[in-house]
């Protein structure tokens, strides 16, 4: 089996987060960037995967800047085994769009029964590429899957519904999932694990010029306070002492 | 302006978010035409015309289908649908299929500028689609639902039955622990609570408030919690008249599960975190410190 994983590094979410004016995207000066957390369950379903079928190959993909490699070498120590850098400085000039048609171009003479990919990105969060890329790819798609099964001849899945409802959906080779939290529980790569990742192939595709995208990005900005929350700030007993009284204020304790 | 609104529908019920898509229809001022795939009984009411398309309720290739099918007949200006797990499953492959751009979790537009959150919430993205057909999924409660009125024309149809993904069945997740959904009052612990062991400091304070245990999705996920303790929209709605969010950086989906609650205490340490758009107060502080600290005080 062939069994391809698409990740994306995001900018940690904890950070702050600075505009430049005009900007259409944050300033990543001094931000540090780490893999898509959705995308750490679907590398981590797709191990599983390889790990049960012992005849197969796991290839791990992003397309993102140059700092995305580590992304790569991260995924390569948790267990796949080679991985494929669609380079591009602009990436986060594209569209949902334009970035699953990129991948698409790139993976879709390649033959792969299984792609697993997060069902959304922390980052722009938009929740399009996975399926976006199971339709230009002609395959079987499905996404917010918190359950997964191969079975014979195809997958079983759960998607995640609203008030805690699962559906269980069956779909045929070669497919598409988009994971959701909760899927597994992905592994930490072990020191070992990270030295044999140095010498996997790494594999970088310079991609050309954007086309147009479908969707223009006109400017980011900063949400506008809609909460009046006061902030309660000072040494820790002052802290609890004003929460205490609004606590009494409100007649939650006695 | 036109718009084809379609709803969801789960276990033959019509999800009730119909009436934001009609509320955002009307703020737009545009002419409706509903679509409602599956086999249900219940029927909206609004003026316009509602195509009902008899079969499986959960059939992507099919509803695709219906929706190419009418598109084409019906011309529209948008294809809107709620950003639930349906919206989110069906808007990109109708954006291949219409070749439409397709924006995603709208909570705002002026003219023709539509707004979405990233990172969290903590910023805003102002994105305008190319001219043409739009495809829009709706950030769930950001458009205040239509007060609905009128009957609409109905024209039956039926589902292709078409090679795909199909729905087996569905499950509930076990109903074990507690209902937070009746609570009065709920102590709830995020990710900033740092491991399994530090939530007992939470468990502590809600024993003194008299409160149930709550979380976010994070806590459930690396298994420091059951998830019957879960708040948020995949997980349990609540409104009690407490809602202490401890380590909760606020994102949609929790907020979505907890913001009608009537006091939101929020303690964080990052000051920007989103739960302080819903909070009425806000401390600034380490758990560590300030939960023991706060546990002692009202003992």
């Amino acid at each position: 089996m062939k069994i391809l994983v698409c990740i994306k590094q995001v900018a940690d979410l904890e950070s702050r987060f600075v505009v430049p004016a005009g900007a259409t995207w944050f300033d990543e000066a001094d931000l540090s960037f780490r893999i898509n957390e959705y995308d750490e369950y679907a590398i981590e379903e797709a191990v599983r995967l390889k790990e049960s079928l012992p005849e197969s190959e796991l290839v791990v993909l992003t397309l993102g800047p140059p700092r995305a490699a580590e992304a790569l070498k991260k995924a390569l120590a948790m267990g796949a085994d080679r991985a494929i850098h669609l380079n591009d400085p602009k990436a986060q000039d594209r569209d949902s769009f334009s970035v699953a048609q990129a991948i698409a171009g790139a993976v879709k003479d390649q033959g792969f029964d299984l792609i697993f990919t997060g069902m959304q990105s922390q980052d722009r969060g938009s929740g399009q590429v996975g399926l976006l890329l199971s339709e230009l790819l002609g395959i079987n798609g499905v996404s917010c899957v918190v359950g997964f099964a191969k079975t014979e001849g195809g997958i079983q899945v759960e998607r995640e519904l609203d008030g805690g409802l699962r559906a269980e959906v069956a779909l045929g080779l070669p497919a598409l999932v988009t994971c959701q939290l909760g899927l597994n529980q992905p592994r930490y790569p072990t020191l070992p694990n990270i030295m044999k990742a140095k010498k996997k192939p790494l594999e970088t595709i310079e991609l050309g010029p954007q086309t147009a995208p479908r969707v223009k990005a006109q400017g980011l900005s900063l949400p506008p306070k809609r909460g009046a929350a006061e902030f309660i700030e000072g040494d820790n007993a002052t802290k609890v002492a004003k929460l205490v009284a609004i606590l009494k204020e409100k007649k939650l304790v006695g | 302006m036109k718009a084809m609104l379609i709803g969801e529908v789960v276990g033959a019920k019509l999800n009730p978010s119909f009436a934001e898509l009609l509320g955002f229809a009307g703020r737009l001022g545009a002419e409706v035409v509903g679509l409602v795939m599956g086999d249900t009984s219940d029927r909206p009411s609004f003026a316009g015309k509602l195509v009902l398309a008899a079969g499986p309720e959960y059939a992507p290739q099919a509803h695709k289908a219906m929706v190419q099918e009418l598109v084409a007949a019906e011309k529209p200006d948008l294809v809107v649908l709620v950003h639930s797990a349906y919206g989110w499953d069906l808007a990109p492959r109708l954006a291949v299929a219409l070749s439409a751009p397709q924006i995603s979790e709208v909570k705002e537009v002026t003219d023709g500028v539509y707004q979405v959150g990233v990172c969290n919430g903590k910023l805003v993205r102002q994105l305008a689609p190319n001219p043409g057909l739009t495809i829009l999924t709706l950030q769930a409660g950001a458009f205040a639902p239509a007060q609905e009125s009128g009957s609409p024309t109905v024209e039956n149809k039926t589902l292709p039955s078409l090679p795909g993904p199909g729905l087996v069945g569905y499950k509930s997740k076990p109903k074990t622990g507690v209902d937070l959904s009746k609570a009065e009052r709920i102590v709830s612990v995020g990710r900033g609570i740092g491991k399994k062991e530090n939530i007992e400091l939470a468990r502590k304070l809600a024993a003194v408030l008299k409160a149930e245990l709550g979380s976010s999705r994070p806590v459930v996920d690396a298994g420091w919690i059951d998830p019957s303790h879960q708040v948020g929209s995949t997980g349990t709605t609540v409104a009690p008249k407490l809602y202490l969010a401890c380590g909760i950086s606020g994102a949609v989906q929790h907020l979505a599960g907890m913001k009608k609650s009537e006091l939101i205490i929020a303690v964080n340490k990052d000051k920007e975190a989103p739960i302080g758009e819903v909070a009425r107060y806000f401390v600034v502080a380490d758990l560590m410190e300030f939960l023991p600290a706060l546990t002692e005080a009202l003992q």
